[in-house]
């Protein structure tokens, strides 16, 4: 049998499971479904589910989007990195856009600094080596599902010898941080919607401890059908009272994930205490490099600042949002003083950020 | 100071708020408050410009000069408006492959003559090295009107139907492949096309449009929101009815693209009466270009500008203006 990529979007199934959800649904007064990753946040906006099952089912975003989680002295690294280190920066995505003290990466880049965007980062071998006269570095942005291809760029500048090549990890362990939401009473949902892509890196076992908090997770897929199946085993398992882990995603995860992948991430990195932007320090909240592979890390390359960075309390709620304590409506900067124009913070500059989400796509949709 | 950003010229919010708060304060009269796509001056002409940075300056089904003649000439179709006369601006990289010049003036040649639009001045200026990229092209076009009223109209009804001529973003994706911000393989041509000859044809066949504009920058999202923004009024667009390109659709799965924020270049939105639309679509049915014309939407209340999309699986979501720079996605 062939694989059909599009069977997970197809129109009448995933129309005909809507309308079983929208029945079932009936069955509950307001339950919270988190969905951890920001992908499904995005996507759950984008195809129209955000508000279709309410008031009796409500989708809460979750500490997924990982520019939105980057801490504002990562940023502040990278920035000290340019402006006293003369260097290049190579990221991915909208990481460029994020004030930090009022002041991006997207600005340095405006004032004629080198600031590369990349989809790969693999990409940043390419530039390294065709602008040889530079120093670069890499910044590691995300959660378990980034940080092979990290990993696999730092194989390519050792094998390759690259000596103007370094990079900065800012790389998230997921479980660190439900586990650390969930032990403190902050994980304000009735069951998790599990990012799919980290879990075809780390499998679905991988989130078993989320049941010590009594409440059911399933790992979800992206596309319309997917996101729907997910949803529907998930209150079925709430409804049930079945707290468990279920993966939804088969044709993507496995139960142990990817050893490959999980072999070369052990290799390279280590888990630290880290922080995450408006949460605070997660215990094994982040990955290093390993000792071994200080050459190509640019904490150990370039001296950074080793004051504590203070942000200036700009009133900004994404802390509470990125928990699902508040929908981003409930941020008195949202809309009047934070716009994707003007960002106050992360949650509102990424594509995957829960304000810029409600921005975008909340209104009189009726 | 403040450094001028690239979201300023992507067509979306920025750009919007930038020509409002600077251009439109500045320099407001009756024919520019209304930031249509040309200017409605005296005796029946009308008047449009346009200038094109597009890096490289080829790319798979189009060349940056095929795109200045038809953003030209689409401009002045917007307006309801026939060709005539244009003037052009060169300024050119020193350094710059001569041939590729040559090239470029060969196409517009070309579709000057097929449309019979004469050049009557211009303007050439090389800039040091480095200074700039490549080749940048100005064109001002010079048409006369074609219709007994003006375009766009000021007011729009509930039922009017909302048409699109064709699938978007094959223009962005063809552009963002020949940059290398996109791999895959296979080929997907930039829509880039001349569009006059589809609203001629609309209106010798007796229709009245009440709205004409080519889908740029900034994408369908965009051409939707201002139309929603100038009439006051709710649209309702049905995604299933939207056409797609299927290669254009899966670059946007993988990349994370929103496939209505990617431009197009041989594109229009069109706005008729509930009586005239399925008309409408049949003449334009007839041509090439448009081959794929549909009705995707209407207006469904007053008042409330918005644009909201139903979308292939049931739900509703907002369809918003762009935010900016067109950004992969990280995972």
């Amino acid at each position: 049998m062939t694989f059909n990529p599009d069977f997970f979007k197809q129109k009448e199934l995933t129309k005909s499971l809507f309308k079983k959800i929208k029945e079932k649904s009936q069955n509950f007064d307001n339950i919270r479904l988190m969905e951890f990753c920001g992908t499904h946040t995005h996507n759950i906006f984008q195809y129209g589910f955000r508000y279709a099952f309410s008031p009796n089912i409500t989708f809460i975003a979750g500490p997924g989007c990982p520019v939105c989680v980057t801490a504002e002295e990562e940023l502040f690294e990278a920035a000290h990195l340019i402006e006293h280190h003369n260097v290049g920066v190579i990221l991915y995505g909208d990481l460029i856009k994020v004030p930090v003290s009022g002041k991006s990466l997207a600005d340095y880049r405006s004032e004629g600094h080198s600031v590369e965007i990349v989809y790969s980062a693999l990409d940043a071998i390419t530039i390294a080596e065709k602008h040889t006269d530079k120093q670069w570095v890499f910044l590691g942005v995300g959660f378990e599902t980034t940080i092979p291809a990290t990993a696999a760029a730092i194989d390519f500048a050792k094998k390759r010898c690259l000596k103007n090549l370094t990079f900065l990890s800012f790389h998230k362990n997921t479980r660190s941080v439900l586990k650390a939401l969930g032990s403190f009473g902050r994980l304000y949902a009735d069951g998790v919607i599990l990012p799919g892509h980290v879990s075809a890196v780390v499998g679905w076992e991988y989130f078993s401890e989320v049941k010590s908090f009594g409440i059911p997770a399933v790992v979800v897929g992206f596309e319309p059908l997917d996101i729907l199946l997910g949803v529907y085993e998930l209150i079925e398992m709430i409804e049930k009272n079945d707290v468990d882990i279920r993966c939804a995603y088969k044709r993507a995860v496995e139960e142990k994930g990817n050893a490959k992948m999980l072999e070369k991430v052990e290799e390279l990195f280590y888990l630290k205490d880290a922080p995450w932007r408006g949460i605070g320090v997660v215990k094994d909240g982040g990955y290093e490099l390993k000792d071994a592979f200080a050459e190509y890390n640019a904490r150990a390359r370039f001296s950074l600042p080793t004051q504590e960075f203070k942000p200036k309390n700009s009133g900004c709620k994404c802390g509470d949002v990125l928990i699902g304590k508040i929908t981003p409506d409930a941020c008195p900067l949202f809309k009047k003083v934070c716009n994707p124009e003007n960002p106050v913070g992360p949650c509102m500059v990424s594509h995957e950020g829960t304000c810029l989400a409600y921005y975008k796509w909340s209104g009189d949709i009726e | 100071m403040s450094k001028v950003s690239l979201n300023l010229g992507s067509g979306g919010k920025a750009s919007y708020r930038f020509i409002s708060k600077e251009i439109l304060s500045r320099f407001s009269n009756e024919s520019l408050n209304k930031l249509a796509d040309g200017a409605n001056i005296e005796n029946g002409l009308v008047v449009t410009t346009d200038t094109f940075t597009v890096y490289p300056p080829f790319f798979d089904g189009g060349n940056i000069g095929i795109l200045a003649f038809c953003g030209m000439i689409n401009d002045l179709a917007s307006m309801a408006a026939e060709p005539l006369y244009m003037t052009m601006s060169l300024v050119i990289e020193e350094g710059f492959d001569y041939e590729t010049v040559i090239n470029v003036l060969d196409e517009i040649k070309l579709l000057s003559d097929r449309y019979n639009v004469k050049l009557v001045t211009g303007d050439t200026k090389i800039v040091e090295k480095g200074k700039m990229e490549g080749l940048h092209i100005n064109i001002t076009g010079i048409g006369k009107r074609y219709t007994d009223y003006f375009l766009p109209c000021d007011s729009y009804d509930v039922g009017d139907k909302i048409l699109l001529t064709g699938a978007v973003g094959e223009h962005s994706v063809a552009v963002l492949k020949a940059k290398g911000t996109v791999s895959f393989d296979g080929v997907v041509n930039s829509d880039v096309a001349p569009l006059w000859d589809i609203v001629k044809a609309l209106i010798d066949n007796g229709m009245s449009p009440k709205f004409i504009r080519d889908v740029t920058r900034g994408g369908l999202a965009t051409v939707l929101n201002e139309l929603a923004l100038s009439g006051k009024m709710k649209i309702f667009v049905k995604e299933e009815a939207i056409p797609v390109n299927e290669k254009v659709k899966a670059v946007c799965d993988i990349y994370g693209f929103d496939i209505y924020s990617l431009a197009c270049e041989g594109r229009m939105v069109m706005v008729f009466k509930e009586n005239e639309a399925e008309k409408a679509v049949g003449i334009l049915k007839q041509f090439g270009v448009s081959k794929d014309a549909a009705l995707i939407g209407e207006v469904v209340e007053k008042d409330k500008p918005i644009v909201v999309l139903e979308t292939d699986f049931g739900g509703k979501t907002v369809l918003d203006m762009p935010l900016g720079e067109i950004l992969p996605r990280i995972c």
